[in-house]
């Protein structure tokens, strides 16, 4: 069983895998040379001229042989010329062949152009595939891309507005506290005064119920009050009785 | 002194440079420094000994200018590091989710690149971006097989580590 890739594997295999225009492109190995020439400080005819010397030189070799062989070619060519046959009739040659080479050569012909159109629909067509599929492909990620990014905002910005609603709402909360706890206290201030008012009244009030008591205590009575009271306390026992 | 063929050095290595810079670094401008940067490097290292293998000496030139160039974004804050051209997106057979889900493992890991030291970033890449062999690697940088072992382990623990962090965050 194949062993599952990890991360770097993956990234690896991307990283290698990655397209890669063809290139160089022209213009810039042209100015790689111009600079790679001006750097080494050689004129370009200079350098041409060493480098068909030094292509020249390995095939010094060579030389003797190519000479030999030219040399045998032609002869072998002279030998041939003389020794070939008379030409024959070149008239009689061309009407004898010339329709059986024009049929042969219209039927290649459309041979030929047949096989030209299929490979060229055929080409077209897979081309054609290609060109929608890639643009469909960079169109999904080009698309897939600005729906992350607009949804990233989106999200970032749900996430702030949360996050000013929940704030507001602790300075509130934290405000109304502040607020219950003064209106507590100062409740409690009067509440303390003015139970200490209706002490001090009620103290009074005791003080001075006392003086009465005690003055009616030591209060004096005259005598015929005296009297009509031991009446009234005879008249109260014979109807009790 | 090397008499070198510079037209031809550049047609014949010039792709090789422009993937790797690409590959790299994700956009046409700063490939298109990358790859003009390297080949004077070249240069100057050809003025200073022999250059027996061009196309090793290209890579290694190259990983090392995009990295620098890399870590060069990272410090600017104001460039932002994920510059990918779109003409550079086509998929066939790809879901897009998956195409940017690759994207940014990709910006991951370039990201995780710049910030790692130089030496243990360019083993990485050429290990497993140009898919060179060990005794290349440290042949290429001067150091030992050993050695390219050890800053590639390294390399491959500090950057597993920066993926994850960045993918849970």
């Amino acid at each position: 069983m194949e062993e599952p890739k990890d991360i770097l594997d993956k990234a690896i295999e991307a990283l290698a895998n990655t397209d890669v225009p063809p290139g160089p492109p022209q213009e810039l190995t042209e100015a790689t040379v111009a600079k790679l020439i001006e750097a080494a400080d050689i004129p370009q005819d200079e350098f041409k001229t060493i480098r068909f010397i030094d292509r020249i030189k390995p095939m010094k070799g060579l030389i003797k042989y190519a000479a030999a062989a030219v040399l045998l070619i032609a002869c072998g060519y002279t030998v041939g010329r003389l020794s070939a046959p008379k030409t024959p009739d070149i008239e009689q040659l061309r009407s004898a062949i010339e329709p059986a080479i024009r049929e042969n050569v219209l039927q290649e012909m459309g041979q030929y152009m047949q096989v030209g159109l299929a490979s060229g629909y055929a080409q077209l067509k897979d081309e054609l595939q290609q060109q929608y599929r890639r643009d469909l492909s960079n169109f999904a990620i080009q698309t897939l891309a600005a729906s992350s990014t607009v949804t990233n905002q989106r999200l970032q910005e749900l996430i702030d507005s949360i996050n000013t609603a929940q704030t507001q709402d602790r300075q509130w909360f934290a405000s109304s506290l502040n607020q219950i706890e003064h209106n507590r206290r100062q409740d409690k201030s009067q509440l303390a005064a003015g139970l200490e008012t209706l002490a001090l009244q009620t103290e009074d009030e005791l003080q001075r119920t006392r003086q009465d008591m005690a003055q009616l205590l030591i209060y004096t009575q005259p005598d015929s009050i005296g009297v009509d009271k031991s009446n009234n306390l005879n008249n109260l026992n014979e109807r009790n009785k | 002194m090397q008499v070198i063929d510079w037209q031809a050095v550049v047609n014949k290595h010039g792709p090789i440079v422009w993937n790797t810079a690409y590959r790299l670094l994700g956009n046409h401008t700063d490939a298109a420094d990358c790859f003009q940067e390297t080949f004077i490097c070249a240069l100057e290292v050809s003025r200073r000994q022999h250059v027996r293998s061009f196309p090793a000496l290209l890579i290694r030139l190259a990983t090392a200018r995009a990295i620098d160039r890399l870590r060069q974004r990272m410090r600017e804050p104001n460039i932002s590091t994920n510059i990918a051209d779109c003409a550079t997106v086509p998929s066939n057979d790809v879901e897009p989710f998956q195409q940017i889900q690759a994207q940014e493992l990709a910006i991951g890991l370039r990201e995780a690149l710049s910030q790692l030291p130089p030496q243990e970033a360019q083993v990485f890449c050429l290990r497993y971006l140009n898919n060179m062999s060990y005794r290349l690697i440290a042949k290429e940088l001067g150091i030992k097989a050993n050695t390219a072992g050890v800053l590639l382990h390294r390399a491959r623990t500090k950057l597993k580590e920066h993926l994850e962090k960045a993918a849970v965050t």
